[in-house]
């Protein structure tokens, strides 16, 4: 459908005005507190930390529970940090496997998520009980690296090939553990080319050789035009001077004839 | 990018709160702009302050945050896109679906399909820049700043939207 100008600003206008109402927004921010942020993990084995794993469907939950029949610290993997024995099970086994039992597509991009921001949160408990070291760290790091894998490998990007709660997570971890552990993500490796701020800088640049260009043109256009100018001006008075010089011999001529010169 | 001291939930849910004030109308207005639904529209505004509550809880200190709003929110748009395209209008009607019932006032959502109808036409990187400053009234250095570009691009985009939603008018 064809618009015209005006009624695009009426449209955008209107739009301007479009707010939620306080009912909703109170509505929004109840719903936000209620839902339960994942906890730090602690040392000391929760149930809860388990079952909340699993929480999304009843199906899940009870497969979960049949896991921690078979492996048996089930319990005390779940609450495990980088360094701990039972580390492994919780990163290799249970973690993979709560995502295998999650079917919705934006669910299990969401889990991922959840999970490099639990990698962060493994780390800051660390941190606070002084217990990091170099076995903790590389531990700590595969299973982060896996999950940056598999983000990556998981359409959540924007057409810019970023996303922001991912970096912020990446620069987090980064920021509580050693360098040669340092998360890298494909555009961060510069796997991922031309970026698009790249692309970006490149469209800069064409605008301003574009813009060089035109000034140039411009700059020899009125260069030629002054040189036309003054070719002009020239012609135009020697034309003048001609003329005054011919008048004047053709009013003293007839003077200087009868006076007998 | 994070702090050592430990957080206090209360200056959390205070900075929250401040965020959520200033920018839950604008994120709204930009998700039910790309979707045309309001449901819809209220569900990614509260899923895109969820992630940013979530994100703030986890440490995270957050620099820039209307960048960082934007971004979840445009992820999540995508997502949303990404995910409906699984599941046919066909599908949702047999399921007694009514795509009307859920969309917000009928002149609003045809005023905004206009709108939409007509940005959407230009290329990719004119959308978000004619939106930002034609609705939002946002300025070069705010748009610049909020897409994580220079002032310089956005300024060349808004002059050549300009002109390309011109042609679209004649």
């Amino acid at each position: 459908m064809k618009i015209n100008e005006e009624e695009f600003n009426k449209s955008a206008e209107l739009l301007k005005g479009v707010r939620l109402t306080e009912a909703e927004k109170s509505a929004m921010l109840s719903n936000i507190y209620q839902t339960k942020i994942a906890p730090e993990p602690s040392t000391v084995a929760s149930p809860f930390v388990f079952s909340s794993m699993f929480m999304r469907d009843r199906v899940m939950v009870a497969l979960a529970s049949f896991v921690l029949i078979l492996t048996g610290g089930g319990y005390a993997a779940a609450g495990s940090l980088p360094g701990d024995p039972l580390y492994g099970i919780k990163v290799n086994v249970l973690e993979p496997l709560a995502l295998g039992l999650t079917f919705d597509e934006t669910a299990k991009n969401e889990y991922k998520i959840e999970l490099l921001q639990r990698r962060v949160t493994e780390l800051q408990t660390l941190k606070l009980k002084a217990d990091i070291n170099l076995a903790s760290e590389e531990e700590s790091y595969h299973a982060a690296e896996r999950n940056v894998t598999e983000l990556e490998a998981s359409a959540i990007y924007d057409n810019s090939g970023v996303n922001i709660e991912v970096e912020a997570s990446i620069n987090t971890y980064n920021s509580l553990i050693s360098e040669p552990f340092h998360l890298e993500t494909k555009v961060m490796k510069g796997v991922l080319t031309p970026s698009p701020d790249e692309e970006e800088d490149e469209e800069e640049k064409e605008d301003e050789t574009i813009l060089q260009n035109n000034t140039g043109q411009i700059e020899g256009i009125v260069a030629e035009s002054l040189d036309e100018i003054e070719e002009d001006v020239k012609e135009t008075k020697s034309t003048v001077e001609k003329e005054i010089k011919e008048k004047i011999e053709d009013v003293t001529n007839p003077i200087t004839e009868s006076l007998g010169f | 990018m994070e702090s050592d001291r430990p957080i206090d939930s209360n200056e959390l849910k205070v900075t929250f709160e401040s965020l959520f004030a200033e920018y839950s109308d604008v994120i709204y207005r930009f998700c039910l702009y790309k979707t045309s639904n309001k449901n819809v529209a209220l569900d990614l505004t509260q899923d895109t302050f969820l992630r940013l509550w979530k994100s703030m809880n986890t440490g995270a200190e957050i620099e820039k945050p209307k960048q960082y709003i934007y971004q979840i929110a445009r992820n999540l748009v995508i997502d949303y896109y990404k995910k409906s395209k699984a599941v046919s209008l066909d599908a949702l009607e047999e399921d007694g679906f009514e795509a009307r019932e859920t969309s917000a006032g009928s002149e609003l959502m045809s005023e905004l399909l206009l709108l939409r109808d007509s940005i959407e036409k230009l290329e990719h990187d004119y959308r978000e820049v004619l939106y930002m400053r034609f609705v939002e009234d946002m300025g070069v250095e705010e748009i610049a700043d909020t897409l994580g570009v220079s002032a310089n691009l956005v300024s060349v985009r808004i002059n050549r939207g300009k002109k390309k939603l011109h042609e679209l008018f004649a």
